[in-house]
């Protein structure tokens, strides 16, 4: 059941998002350099970490499918990706408004947490048409799995190596989290802590959603199962469901993922 | 395109305790004893098969270097640029000798993918990941091969400085990228290649994934490209290996998942 | 540890950079609604399907069960495939 904590989850993203943004405009103080622009930099930051964390997290869930061969795995892998690629997309975005902000450009090269999300960004990118691109579900599963391990050993790699190539270009006034001051460092964790609950929130919901729909087919197909085979007319999908039974805590590794269209 | 007839992966479903055919003589005499061939036996063998198939239909290695002498015509074109030296200089070589390599990376699997090849290894009684590192050898194979032809084009093309004293640093640079760029392109080749858009996603996932050695491998290169060539920097070299390290073990790690079916 | 009261906000140049905060913070916002119109979309088709199959079962239930096999014969063998099928198929 995945719509289980959802209530006391999005609750508690509620609480926490709005403590942060009440700290953000009206508790932390303005930067000495930056001014008024830096504020952007409480929901810039925590949008990078959540999903680059998001990314990472996405890998280890597909270590365990791959080794437990359980398709609830391989869903929750796929939602976590996605979901930090709609974050990464807003870390772009929000990054980008924030280097017009402080210099002029709409994008900079200088600023390596925003140069290594384009990168990750780019590969990430791939990972919905290469599951589209296999019509067996297993093996999208699985080829899936090993691509989002890839990737996910990549993101660290890759942000170290942008780091390094800029180091010595411009000194890093973006997106430095060291040595902030007090009431800063305490708006940030909260906002931090607000975005990652944010993730979570969505995640999860996303997840009952896609269960939802697995539930209605099985039923659908259960109770016109005489009259119409739906397994020969399902279409190919990038998107990976479950077959209801492989959410009862008793079914075998024997119960396999279906693809259908974007659930 | 022929392959030879004595390659592993062209037999037909052999059965288990037989060795395929094609193995080599201690191959042979190892499986005769009732032992399967251990792993250097088994990539020593798939890796002859490798060159020989690619002697004898040389399908990538000329594609790729005359790619990479058109690029450096094509560059000097776009560039309007007579000669050129330091960081534009590494950055011109460090570009076609990827979008060179990744040409050869989509031939890589194709033939075992469209004849069979995949099912022949597979019943064979040997490591997996012998493939993975056959393949990968193969493929650094024809990395320096590419290398040979394109980096004394460049020098006589458009590279300003000569060369000869920043030889053996070059190469050394060269080396350490060719081994990331083998492992990762092998890894992306095997699981773009039983896709449908084989050609379109090979290139797409690989070329995020080499932009950390083509970071490297052009800051280590540059300097030996100066007009005053100096040797390049420990910490490039040292990113390149690390990222070789960690990408081939989990490129091995990772390549029986693909071979599954 | 007093930190900014609220009274010393317009003495910001909000005039320059207040419209690319409020930018930044609009496309956090613009996310998250995005994905409530999503959500709602998918709301309102769960619920369209869930009436057809309440639908559906209102008339399996209604109609006698002698004059549903003896319609369609057929498709019950093919009913009987699936559910022999799926016990038997093992993980490699």
């Amino acid at each position: 059941m995945y719509g289980k904590g959802l209530r006391a989850l999005s609750i508690s993203t509620v609480a926490v998002m709005a403590i942060a943004l009440s700290l953000v405009f009206f508790y932390a103080p303005l930067d000495a350099e930056q001014g008024f622009l830096q504020k952007i930099f409480y929901v810039h930051v925590p949008l990078a970490i959540v999903a680059l964390c998001g990314f990472v997290a996405g890998a280890i869930m597909a270590i365990a499918h791959l080794r437990t061969r359980d398709p609830r795995w391989d869903m929750r892998s796929y939602v976590a990706i996605h979901m930090s690629l709609i974050f990464g997309v807003g870390t772009l975005i929000t990054g980008s408004i924030w280097a017009k902000g402080s210099w002029g450009h709409w994008w900079v090269w200088s600023e390596p947490t925003l140069v290594s999300f384009l990168i990750v960004f780019l590969l990430y990118a791939t990972y919905q048409p290469l599951r589209f691109a296999i019509e067996d579900p297993e093996r999208q599963a699985r080829y899936a799995s090993v691509f989002a391990i890839t990737a996910g050993a990549f993101v660290p790699m890759n942000f170290i190596a942008v780091r390094l190539s800029t180091a010595y270009l411009h000194p890093r006034v973006l997106g430095s989290t060291s040595n902030l001051p007090g009431p800063m460092a305490l708006t940030f964790a909260v906002s931090l802590l607000g975005i990652a609950l944010l993730y979570t929130t969505l995640c999860r919901y996303e997840l009952t959603a896609k269960h939802t729909r697995a539930q209605l087919r099985d039923l659908r197909r259960r109770l016109s199962g005489e009259t119409v085979d739906t397994q020969t007319r399902r279409p190919r999908s990038a998107a990976p469901t479950l077959h209801p039974t492989a959410m009862h805590p008793t079914a075998t590794m024997t119960a396999r993922a279906v693809g259908r269209p974007g659930a | 395109m022929s392959t030879p007839t004595e390659s592993p992966h062209s037999a037909a479903p052999a059965d288990a305790q037989a060795p395929p055919r094609g193995e080599p003589v201690s191959g042979r005499a190892d499986a005769v004893a009732g032992k399967p061939p251990g792993m250097v036996a088994t990539v020593a063998a798939l890796l002859r098969k490798e060159l020989l198939v690619e002697l004898r239909t040389l399908e990538s290695v000329p594609g790729m270097s005359l790619f990479a002498l058109t690029t450096f015509v094509v560059f000097h074109f776009a560039l309007n640029r007579n000669s050129v030296d330091g960081d534009l200089a590494a950055g011109i070589l460090w570009v076609t000798l990827l979008f060179a390599a990744i040409l050869g990376v989509n031939r890589l699997f194709v033939a075992d993918a469209d004849q069979g090849g995949f099912d022949g290894f597979l019943l064979a009684p040997v490591d997996r990941g012998a493939m993975l590192v056959a393949k990968a050898l193969a493929l650094l194979a024809y990395l320096v091969v590419l290398e040979l032809v394109a980096v004394p084009a460049f020098a006589l093309l458009l590279l300003g400085p000569s060369l000869p004293n920043a030889l053996p640093s070059l190469f050394g640079v060269l080396a350490l990228g060719d081994v990331g760029v083998a492992a990762i392109g092998t890894l992306v080749a095997a699981l773009a290649v039983r896709t449908r858009a084989r050609d379109l996603l090979g290139p797409l996932l690989a070329l995020p994934l080499l932009v950390p050695i083509v970071i490297g491998g052009a800051r280590a290169t540059s300097p030996l490209f100066a007009t005053h060539a100096t040797a390049p920097a420990a910490r490039w070299l040292l990113t390149l290996g690390l990222y070789d390290l960690v990408f081939g073990l989990i490129a091995y790690a990772l390549f029986d998942f693909l071979l599954e079916d | 540890m007093s930190g900014v009261i609220l009274g010393e906000l317009p003495a910001l140049p909000l005039h320059t950079a207040g419209k690319y905060v409020a930018g930044a913070y609009v496309v956090l916002f613009a996310l998250v609604l995005i994905y409530v119109a999503i959500m709602a979309v998918r709301l309102s088709r769960i619920e369209r399907e869930l009436g057809e199959l309440s639908e559906l079962s209102e008339r399996s239930h209604s109609e006698t069960p002698e004059l549903d096999r003896s319609a369609s014969p057929p498709s019950q063998t093919v009913a009987d495939q699936q559910n022999v099928r799926h016990p038997e198929s093992t993980p490699a």
